[in-house]
Order: structure tokens, then C-alpha cells, then sequence
């Protein structure tokens, strides 16, 4: 076709143009919609990013009446002990826990979340593919929306640490995982631990034989996290090294709205359709 | 050569991703005004698209209104990380395929399908106008999507492509394919 067979063409489609839908079109949708509601037929769970949630009053009836009776089996038989075996590795780490920050400490109103939301730094990161991508992590949002957590991230060693291999790996399995806490509470241990081979593994020694590591994991929010194994498998992946390095998501970090935001059921939304549009 | 054109308005569709996910969210939180403000802001293209695929306004609306309560049972199988509008066009893709399943093969076009109502509208144009309609009621329903979602409904290649579910290498094929299909119905027939 040549251009003027173009352009008659395209007229003649422009020409016929869109059409207008019949005026009672709506209410006839709500009408039926209604009478589905009424049957409460309507599937109400959405899925984000792989997460479910439930919204019916349905499933609150559910969970309420599955609560009521946990409650009930917990009076009569008596509420649950915590197992032995953790001891160590909960009693080391909050061994060296400092005063930890709370969402209390860092009041950002709605308004500054919206603001953050539209600024600059978030559409640098938004931009950022390993950073969108690892933002679209579920797991990682939760971790996120903890300030301490993002705070200590503002430090290279935290970074380094939460990708080192030899960490993911040691939190991956029970023994070194205590092994690890042990090493990090004790640091006479520690130091017999990186000397001494039969004392540790050659991971948990690793580990400890860098000082700017141990530093990071005597950090609660570090080590909780760490302590997340969706987490973990999602930052063993390589875009997640280079999320965690790229400068967008460094200077995000600095924001004190960045975990509200990633906290705020307000922004999740917008948050998960910018996610998408970029 | 400039030609003249009755377009009140572009067909260009303007997204609103944040504000479908949002609506989503409320409707699945049982706010009905939201779900109403989704059929708002999509009943014209939904329309257009089933008007100019199924060639008759009864059953078009059907088909709309059947895709849009459809788009209400499935809202908590929609996955908000996806275009909202994507989903949805499916769905009615889906639909006008169902009943496109059930029409006699050759149906007259209705004067109201294709004229616009307006004082100038002429005798000449509205028969210009029946011509493409049959036209493109004629194409595969393949070359017959992809035109529709082009043109009528101003979607770009990579929304057509998420709509339907193929490659943007296929659109695009299946777009050129349509476009010399059409032409060869209608280009002599115009130079009458």
C-alpha cells in the first residue's frame, strides 16, 4: 500500500470512530452485580505479588471462629512452652541488641508518603529494574517496612553482609545458625572459632573472621531477617546484589518515608501499580 | 490530501493503572461505587470493541455486560502486579468469541451501528460507514481484534499484545495482514 492508500484508509476506520454505549448500560452491571452480592458469589480474595488476602467477611468469620477456638484449646490445656533449643541462638543475638528504633520513632504522615511517592527518588528507583524487581518482592517489602532494618541498610557492610553467601547459607541451617549466634555473643569463643576449625565449620568461621559481618548480625533487625527464608532465597538472587548496590535504592534508603511507606496499606496500592507501569 | 473526520474525541486510551489497582482494592473491600467507577471509565472502549467485533449493538451490550460481571466474580483472582485493563479486555475478548459462536454467519448492519447521529451526517457517509463496519466484520476474528484494539480503541502494539496474548511481533503482523485485507475491500469501492 502506498501512503495515500495509507491515509484513505485510515480515514475511513477514524471515520467510523468509536461508539457509544447504551445509557443504561452501568446500572444494568450494578443491577446484576448486586443480585451476585446478595448471593455472595463474588470470589473476594486479590492476589498481590503472589500474597492472598482475604476479604470477605466470610473469611473473618473463619479466622475468628479458628481464633475462639485456639483460645479455648490454649485455657483448657494450657498455652504452649517455647522449645528448648532456641535459647541460644534468641539469647545471643538479644544479648546484643541496642535500643532499637520503632515505627513510633519515625512519625511520617500520609502526606509525606504520598510526597516520597512522587518524588524524584522514587521514580529513580522505580526506574531501577533490579530494584523494582527486588521491590516487588513481597518478603522483602515486609522486611522493608521495618525503619531499623532500613536504616542499618544504609550501611555498605550491612548490605555485604545480608548478600554474603556464607551468611545465607549458615542462616539456612540450624546447626551452624547456633554455631553462628554462639561465635557472635562470645568474642573469646569467636576467636577460638576462626583459629580452630574443629570448633566451627569453615562457613560459620568465615563469617566471623569478618569483623564488619559480626558488627552487622549483633543488629536485631539484621539478624530477624535473616532469619526469613523467602528472604533469603530471594536475596541469593542475582538481581538482588545488584538492587542492594545500585545507587537509586542507596539513596532511597535515606528517606525517612521509604519503610512507612513500604509499611502503608495507603501506598501499597499506587506502590504496586508503579511497580508495574515502569 | 486531508480528509475530514467526525472523531468528537481521540480513541486513544489513556491508562490508569494506580487508579484501576486502587479501585480494585476498595471494590474487593466492599465498596460497590468503586466497581462502578471501573465500568465508568471502561464502557466505552469495552463497547466499541464488542460493537465493532460482533457487529450488532444488542449483542454487544450483552457481551459487555456479561465481560464486566465476569471482571466482578474474578476480581480476587486478579493479580494487582497486572494491568488491570489487560485482564479485563480479555475477559470480553473471551466473551464476544462466545458469542460470535452463536451468530448466523451474515447479519445485516443496523443503520444505528454505524451512524453517529449527528445533523451532518449524510446518507453517503453512513453507507461509507456501513461499507467498513461489513468490512471488518468480514476478516478473521484474529485480524478482526487486533484492528478493533488499534484503532477503535487507540491501544498500543505492547497493550494489544498483553490483551490478546501474543507476541508484539504477531500484532503487528496480523495488523498489516488486516490493513491489506480492508484495503482491498474498501479502497476501489472509495475511488468510485
Amino acid at each position: 500500500m502506498n501512503s495515500d492508500h495509507d491515509d484513505r484508509l485510515d480515514h475511513l476506520l477514524h471515520e467510523l470512530g468509536p461508539a457509544e454505549p447504551p445509557p443504561d448500560l452501568v446500572s444494568a452491571v450494578m443491577a446484576r452485580v448486586d443480585s451476585l452480592t446478595d448471593r455472595g458469589a463474588r470470589q473476594t480474595s486479590v492476589r498481590t505479588n503472589g500474597v492472598t488476602l482475604m476479604t470477605t467477611r466470610k473469611a473473618m468469620w473463619v479466622l475468628a471462629a479458628a481464633a475462639a477456638v485456639a483460645l479455648a484449646v490454649f485455657i483448657v490445656t494450657g498455652f504452649p512452652k517455647v522449645d528448648r533449643g532456641t535459647e541460644a541462638t534468641i539469647g545471643a543475638a538479644q544479648r546484643y541488641q541496642a535500643q532499637q528504633l520503632t515505627t513510633k520513632d519515625v512519625v511520617v504522615g500520609d502526606t509525606q508518603i504520598q510526597e516520597f511517592l512522587q518524588s524524584e527518588t522514587f521514580d529513580r528507583l522505580m526506574k531501577d529494574d533490579s530494584a523494582r524487581r527486588l521491590l516487588s518482592n513481597h518478603s522483602v517489602r515486609v522486611a522493608l517496612s521495618n525503619p531499623e532494618l532500613v536504616s542499618q541498610l544504609t550501611n555498605d557492610a550491612v548490605r555485604v553482609t545480608l548478600l554474603n553467601a556464607n551468611v545465607l547459607a549458615a542462616f539456612a541451617d540450624s546447626n551452624l545458625l547456633n554455631q553462628l549466634s554462639q561465635g557472635i555473643a562470645d568474642a573469646n569463643l569467636r576467636l577460638r572459632m576462626v583459629n580452630d576449625a574443629a570448633l566451627s565449620g569453615g562457613v560459620v568461621a568465615h563469617i566471623l573472621a569478618d569483623a564488619n559481618m559480626v558488627a552487622a548480625l549483633k543488629n536485631q533487625a539484621v539478624w530477624s531477617a535473616l532469619t526469613n527464608a523467602d528472604l533469603r532465597l530471594t536475596l541469593s538472587a542475582g538481581y538482588a546484589a545488584a538492587a542492594l548496590q545500585s545507587p537509586a535504592f542507596v539513596n532511597a534508603l535515606q528517606s525517612p518515608a521509604f519503610a512507612n511507606a513500604l509499611a502503608s496499606h495507603l501506598a501499597d496500592a499506587q506502590l504496586s501499580a508503579n511497580i508495574v507501569s515502569h | 490530501m486531508a480528509y475530514p473526520t467526525n472523531f468528537s474525541a481521540p480513541a486513544v486510551y489513556v491508562r490508569n493503572d494506580a487508579e484501576d489497582v486502587a479501585d480494585v482494592v476498595r471494590c474487593l473491600e466492599g465498596d460497590h461505587a468503586a466497581f462502578e467507577a471501573l465500568i465508568e471509565r471502561y464502557q466505552r472502549p469495552f463497547f466499541t470493541f464488542a460493537v465493532r467485533v460482533l457487529g450488532n449493538r444488542d449483542e454487544a451490550s450483552d457481551a459487555v455486560q456479561t465481560a464486566f460481571v465476569k471482571v466482578y466474580e474474578n476480581l480476587g483472582t486478579f493479580d494487582c502486579s497486572r494491568r488491570f485493563f489487560s485482564w479485563a479486555y480479555r475477559i470480553l475478548v473471551n466473551e464476544c468469541l462466545n458469542v460470535r459462536r452463536g451468530q448466523r454467519p451474515s447479519e445485516p448492519i443496523a443503520a444505528d451501528l454505524v451512524a453517529d447521529g449527528s445533523p451532518h451526517d449524510d446518507a453517503e457517509r453512513t453507507e461509507r460507514r456501513r461499507q467498513v463496519q461489513a468490512a471488518i466484520l468480514q476478516l478473521p476474528i484474529e485480524y478482526r481484534d487486533v484492528i478493533v484494539l488499534h484503532y477503535f480503541n487507540g491501544l498500543a502494539y505492547e497493550d494489544i499484545s498483553e490483551t490478546l496474548g501474543v507476541p508484539q511481533k504477531t500484532v503487528k503482523s496480523r495488523l498489516y495482514t488486516a490493513r491489506q485485507r480492508l484495503a482491498a475491500v474498501l479502497l476501489p469501492w472509495t475511488t468510485q
